[in-house]
């Protein structure tokens, strides 16, 4: 059965336009999201958290992408975010990490100011 | 006998009253000397937020340690605590108790790292948000344009320039966003600004810098210190400097999270995280009700004032 993931306790979610932020309040390191990452943040964000392949499935049913790039952008893309600290559970389903780039998924932005 | 003293701020409308012994509390306080209450400016009538600083005992210091934290504890009360300073307590009543090691040097320490996240954390609890912003108010009166920004992107020096260029310079590093988020307002922090090598050309003849800080690379400049408004004043919209090659280029609206981050970012000193979630959502709501620019800071303070102009 996959593990479920879920944002950190200590990351906080506010969203401007349709894009969100995530904060985490130990460190100031953020992640911004755009419109796709904000969805897979907003899964994130809910009681129980999210499957990776839910995620996955979110992806390739809402955005259209083919299963085996929405695979690679949402592993990667957990890897950022456990970076970050921003991940409850810091492992991925198969407990492996994940790689590759997103073309033009969700994005980092990297250190906060503190 | 250490004479005591009662030192009252203005943030916002809301006053804080600050009391313990002198020469402490003026340790403590440091730049927040710069918001003291003065005659004439409107307070409300709400009950003054209460801080009390005392000589801490030895054992309530944190070890200073390096690099220097600031951090919430969540403790029954809970509190902030700063290595080789000190620990702020808040009671359930909203007083705020600082404890400053006794011998803390005559500098911005006890502030910057006690006395501001601690008086920034008490207050974002009745609605006033500390916000690393300079703030400029436009000449036209439209209001007060901010720019939230980390160091070394180019806020002071896009600061500088709108300066030149006719605006009122409130702040050159933070303020007070009060008011309901589809009507913001912001009471500046005025500070002697200071300035890096890539701004001094834009000093005026008779603006010289202090010694330069070395752990910063910056001078303050006295000269410019910005008048204390009486009352907040109307936010106009935000500006997000960034840094080019060449005079610059005209402004272009952002959006999203773009928009929201520098200035989110805000929000993660010392915190107690409910009180981040509350702080997070209102800077959006903000966001939302004022528009946001992305603006070219190049070698010509002209094209970044025209960029501006062509914004109203």
């Amino acid at each position: 059965m996959s593990a479920r993931l879920r944002l950190s306790d200590r990351a906080r979610l506010a969203e401007l336009h349709g894009e969100a932020v995530v904060l985490h309040l130990a460190t100031g390191r953020y992640f911004a999201a755009n419109a796709t990452g904000t969805a897979l943040l907003r899964a994130l964000t809910a009681p129980d958290g999210a499957t990776v392949e839910a995620l996955v499935d979110g992806l390739v049913t809402t955005h259209g992408v083919d299963r085996p790039r929405a695979t690679a952008d949402v592993d990667a893309w957990l890897t950022r975010l456990r970076a970050a600290g921003l991940l409850a559970d810091g492992r991925l389903a198969d407990g492996r990490l994940a790689d590759g780039r997103l073309a033009d998924g969700p994005r980092t932005e990297g250190q906060g100011a503190s | 006998m250490t004479a005591r003293t009662t030192r009252t701020l203005r943030v916002g409308a809301r006053r804080v009253v600050v009391d313990g012994p002198a020469d402490l509390v003026a340790r403590t306080l440091g730049p927040l000397a710069a918001l003291e209450a003065r005659d004439g400016e409107a307070l409300d009538d709400a009950p003054p937020v209460r801080a009390t600083v005392v000589a801490a005992a030895p054992g309530d210091v944190p070890p200073d340690a390096r690099p220097r934290t600031t951090r919430w504890v969540a403790t029954t009360p809970p509190r902030i605590e700063a290595d080789g300073v000190g620990t702020a307590t808040l009671a359930p009543d909203g007083g705020l108790t600082l404890r400053v090691r006794t011998d803390v040097p005559a500098n911005d320490l006890a502030a910057e790292r006690l006395a501001i996240p601690a008086l920034a954390e008490r207050l974002r609890r009745d609605g006033a948000y500390l916000v690393h912003a300079a703030c400029l108010r436009a000449p036209d009166g439209s209001g007060v344009w901010l720019v939230p920004a980390a160091r070394g992107s180019g806020k002071t020096t896009l600061a500088l320039m709108l300066r030149r260029a006719g605006y009122a310079l409130l702040s050159d590093d933070r303020g007070f966003l009060v008011g309901p988020a589809d009507a913001p307002r912001i009471d500046p922090w005025p500070e002697a600004p200071r300035v890096g090598d890539r701004s001094l050309y834009l000093l005026p003849p008779d603006a010289m810098p202090g010694p330069r800080d070395p752990a910063m690379g910056k001078a303050s400049v006295p000269a410019l210190t910005p008048p204390r408004v009486p009352a907040p004043l109307a936010v106009r919209g935000f500006l997000l400097p960034r840094l080019v090659d060449g005079p610059g280029g005209p402004a272009a609206p952002v959006r999203g999270a773009a928009a929201l981050a520098p200035i989110a970012t805000q929000v993660v000193v010392a915190t107690d995280p409910s009180t981040a979630s509350a702080t997070l959502l209102h800077l959006a709501a903000v966001l939302a009700s004022r528009p946001c620019y992305a603006i070219p800071v190049g070698d010509d303070p002209g094209t970044t004032a025209a960029a501006l102009a062509a914004l109203r």
